[in-house]
C-alpha cells in the first residue's frame, strides 16, 4: 500500500492533482462513471461527506452539500459506496468531513474507512489543539489526518503544526471560505513562501482555484492544488465537464 | 467523593469537563487566541472595568430590581421574586454582554462587530453598542426569524446596523451563526465577532458568562439584603444560555437549588422542540462540543420554540458540564406552558415578559407541587419584556379564534 507522503516524494510531475468532489452529488452514479472514466489523471481524490452546517464553505459548496443532505446522501451512504465501487481501490481517496459527523464512535469509523480503502482525512473544523491528541489514533488505522495552514496562523503555530503533521499539509490560500477567486493574491503566493520555509513536507494549495493560469503559477511553489468549488459550479450549472476538468488537470503535469 | 471546584472552569484548553474546545476553522483560531489573551489583559484593567461598570449603570440601568411578585406568590404559596432583566435598557439582559464585548472590541481597536440574533434582541443591543461607540455593525438574522420578529429588524435598522437575513437551511439562529462565522473567517483583522450566548469556541462561554455574571451578583446581594438568606431554588429559560448562566454562576457553590428551562415546543416525544440537553445526545457544533439535536448521521435536526430565543439545537458547554455532573436540573417547558406563564405574569402582576423568560415563569406555575418546601423562595430570571412577541401572541389569538 501506498502512503500518501511516499505518492508526493516519488511525483514524476510538478503538482499532484487533487479534485474535490460532494460525496452523490449530483448522483452516485455520475459521480462513479466519471471518477472511473478519469482515475488516472486523479492523483488524490477528496470526497466531501454533506453536513447540514459546512461553516467553511461559501455559496457553491453551501448549495450542494444542502441538496445532497436533502437526497439523502450522508456518511453512511458514502462508506456503502465506496465498498461496493471501485473508487477507492483505483484511486487514493481522503474523506472531507466535518467533525461531528464523526465524533461520536471515532474508532470504529476509522476502522470501517481502513476496510473500504480510505487513505485519510480532512477535517476542517479541527485545527490543532483538537487534533493533537487523535494522531495516534488516525496512525493506528494507518490513516492520515491532514492539517491546515492559513494566512492568519502565527509563526510559533506554523513551526507546531508543520512538526506534527502526519501528512502533507492543507494550505488555506486566503482568508475566506471555500470557492472561486478570479486571481491568486500576492499575499497567499507570500504566505505559502513562508509555510515552505518552515518545513520540507508536501504542501497543497486550497480555496479559489478556477483555472489552468493559476495552476501553471504554483509550479514550483507548492506540491498539489486541490480544485473544488469551479468543478462544483459546473455540475450545478448542468454543464459540461470533462473537457474543463482536462484543461485544469494538463496545467498540474 | 470530592468535590469539584466548579470555579476552575474552563481549562486552559478552553473545556468544561469533556465539553467546549476549540472546533473552528484555522483561519478562526489566531483571531480567537488575540481575543483570549485581550480579553486576560483588559479584564484586570482598572480603566476598562471603570468604564464596563459606568455604562452598565448609567446606560443599561444596573443595578436592576429584585422585585417580590404578591401576587404570584399568593397564588402559589411560594415566596417568587423576579430579577428584572427586562428594565435594562433595550429590553432584555443582551446588552450586559454587549456593552462589555463592545468595550473589549474598542480596547482591541476593531472598527466593525459582526452579530447573529435569533429573536433579535441581541441584535438589537448589538446594533445599540454599536452607534453607541461608532462602530460598523453586520447582523445576521434568519429569515424565519426576521418574519417573526419585524420590530426588531426595525430597531436594528433606525440603529444604523445592517442587517442580512440568512436564507438556507432552517433560517434561524443557527444559520445566522454560520453566516456570522463565514463573515468572520474573511474579515478577521478589522471586525469583532460579537456572539451573543454562552456558546461557540472558547474563549466565548467564558467572556458571555463573565459579562452576565452580574445578574446574579447583584441578585445575591439582594436576596440577602431582603431575605437575609440564600434562596431554595434558581430558575431561568435557558436557549444558549447565557441569561441562565448569569444568574446560576455566582451561587454554584451555595446550596441552592438550580433550574435551567429549555424550550420543550410541542413536547419532546413531538420532535418539535429545542430541548437540547434533555434530547440527550452530545456533538460540536458552532465550535464547541456540547448537547446537540442531531439525527443518527451526525446531522444538526431542525428545531422549534415558540420564542425565537430559545431555537437553537446546541447549548453552552458549561450548562452541559453542569447537566452531567447533576449540579443543575435541566427540565422543559413546552409552548402550551409558556403561553401560560405568559398570561400570568401579565394579569397577576402588570409585567408582559418576554416569552424566553415567560418558559421559566409557566414551568414554576406548571411545576410547584413538586417543589417540596411549604413556602419555597424562588428567584426566577425575568430576562426580557415581551414587546417583541406582541406579534407571535397576536397571532396565536388569531388562530384559536378561527
Ligand atoms: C429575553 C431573552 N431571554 C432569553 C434568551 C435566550 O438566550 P440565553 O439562553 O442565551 O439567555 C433570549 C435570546 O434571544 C432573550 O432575548
Amino acid at each position: 500500500m501506498v502512503n500518501l507522503l511516499d505518492k508526493f516524494r516519488e511525483k514524476k510531475k510538478s503538482l499532484l492533482f487533487i479534485p474535490f468532489f460532494v460525496s452523490g452529488f449530483p448522483s452516485f452514479h455520475f459521480l462513479e462513471g466519471f471518477l472511473i472514466r478519469n482515475k488516472d489523471k486523479i492523483d488524490i481524490l477528496e470526497l466531501g461527506i454533506p453536513f447540514s452546517d459546512p461553516i467553511a464553505d461559501g455559496p457553491i459548496l453551501q448549495e450542494i452539500n444542502y441538496r445532497a443532505m436533502i437526497n439523502g446522501v450522508n456518511l453512511g451512504s458514502t462508506i456503502n459506496w465506496l465498498a461496493k465501487t471501485e473508487i477507492s481501490k483505483k484511486i487514493d481517496t481522503i474523506l472531507l468531513l466535518y467533525f461531528n459527523l464523526v465524533q461520536k464512535d471515532l474508532e470504529s469509523k476509522l476502522e470501517k474507512f481502513r476496510e473500504v480503502g480510505v487513505k485519510g482525512l480532512v477535517i476542517p473544523d479541527l485545527p490543532l489543539e483538537e487534533a493533537e491528541t487523535l494522531v495516534p489514533l488516525f496512525t493506528k488505522f494507518n490513516l492520515d489526518l491532514i492539517l491546515f495552514i492559513s494566512p492568519t496562523t502565527r509563526e510559533e503555530r506554523i513551526k507546531k503544526i508543520v512538526k506534527i503533521a502526519p501528512s502533507f499539509l492543507y494550505c488555506i490560500s486566503v482568508k475566506g471560505v471555500t470557492g472561486e477567486r478570479e486571481t491568486l493574491l500576492e499575499e497567499s503566493i507570500a504566505f505559502v513562501k513562508r509555510v515552505r520555509k518552515e518545513t520540507d513536507k508536501p504542501l497543497v494549495w486550497g480555496f479559489g482555484i478556477r483555472s489552468g493560469e493559476q495552476i501553471k503559477t504554483l509550479k514550483g511553489l507548492v506540491d498539489g492544488v486541490i480544485v473544488g468549488s469551479a468543478f462544483a459550479k459546473k455540475i450545478l450549472n448542468n454543464e459540461d465537464l470533462q473537457e474543463y476538468f482536462d484543461e485544469l488537470y494538463e496545467a498540474t503535469l | 467523593m470530592k468535590e469539584i471546584d466548579l470555579k476552575k472552569f474552563p481549562d486552559e484548553r478552553g473545556y468544561f469537563g469533556e465539553f467546549g474546545g476549540r472546533f473552528v476553522p484555522e483561519t478562526l483560531v489566531e483571531p480567537l487566541l488575540r481575543l483570549e489573551e485581550a480579553y486576560k489583559k483588559y479584564k484586570e484593567d482598572e480603566s476598562f472595568k471603570e468604564e464596563y461598570n459606568y455604562y452598565l449603570k448609567n446606560y443599561v440601568g444596573r443595578p436592576t430590581p429584585l422585585y417580590f411578585a404578591k401576587n404570584l406568590s399568593k397564588k402559589l404559596k411560594a415566596k417568587i421574586y423576579f430579577k428584572r432583566e427586562d428594565l435594562c435598557h433595550t429590553g432584555a439582559h443582551k446588552i450586559n454582554n454587549a456593552i462589555g464585548q463592545a468595550l473589549l472590541a474598542k480596547y482591541m481597536g476593531k472598527k466593525r462587530l459582526i452579530a447573529e440574533t435569533g429573536a433579535g434582541q441581541h441584535g438589537v443591543a448589538t446594533a445599540t453598542v454599536a452607534a453607541l461607540f461608532g462602530f460598523k455593525c453586520t447582523v445576521y438574522m434568519g429569515e424565519e426569524d426576521c418574519k417573526r420578529q419585524k420590530m426588531n429588524v426595525l430597531r436594528m435598522r433606525l440603529l444604523g446596523a445592517e442587517v442580512v437575513p440568512v436564507k438556507v437551511g432552517s433560517k434561524t439562529l443557527k444559520e445566522a451563526i454560520n453566516e456570522a462565522l463565514r463573515d468572520w473567517v474573511s474579515n478577521p483583522e478589522d471586525s469583532y465577532y460579537l456572539l451573543g450566548s454562552v456558546v461557540g469556541p472558547h474563549p466565548y462561554p467564558m467572556i458571555v458568562r463573565d459579562f452576565q455574571r452580574i445578574i446574579g451578583d447583584e441578585a445575591k446581594k439582594q436576596i440577602l439584603e431582603i431575605e437575609g438568606r440564600m434562596p431554595d431554588y434558581l430558575v431561568a429559560s435557558v436557549g444558549g444560555g447565557s441569561n441562565s448562566i448569569g444568574l446560576f454562576y455566582p451561587f454554584l457553590e451555595e446550596k441552592v437549588k438550580i433550574i435551567g428551562v429549555e424550550g420543550g415546543g410541542r413536547g419532546l416525544e413531538s420532535g418539535f422542540h429545542s430541548a437540547s440537553i434533555n434530547f440527550r445526545r452530545i456533538g460540536v457544533l458552532h465550535g464547541a462540543k456540547m448537547y446537540l439535536i442531531q439525527d443518527e448521521n451526525g446531522n444538526v435536526a431542525p428545531t422549534h420554540s415558540i420564542s425565537a430565543g430559545l431555537d437553537y439545537p446546541g447549548v453552552g458547554p458549561e450548562h452541559s458540564f453542569l447537566a452531567k455532573i447533576g449540579r443543575v436540573k435541566y427540565d422543559l417547558a413546552t409552548d402550551e406552558v409558556a403561553l401560560k406563564g405568559f398570561y400570568a405574569l401579565s394579569e397577576l402582576e402588570g409585567i408582559i415578559p418576554a416569552l424566553e423568560s415567560a418558559h421559566a415563569i409557566g414551568y414554576v406555575i406548571e411545576h410547584r407541587d413538586s417543589f417540596p418546601e411549604d413556602e419555597p423562595l424562588i428567584i426566577i430570571n425575568l430576562s426580557g419584556r415581551g414587546d417583541k412577541d406582541l406579534g407571535i401572541i397576536y397571532g396565536y389569538l388569531e388562530g384559536e379564534n378561527g
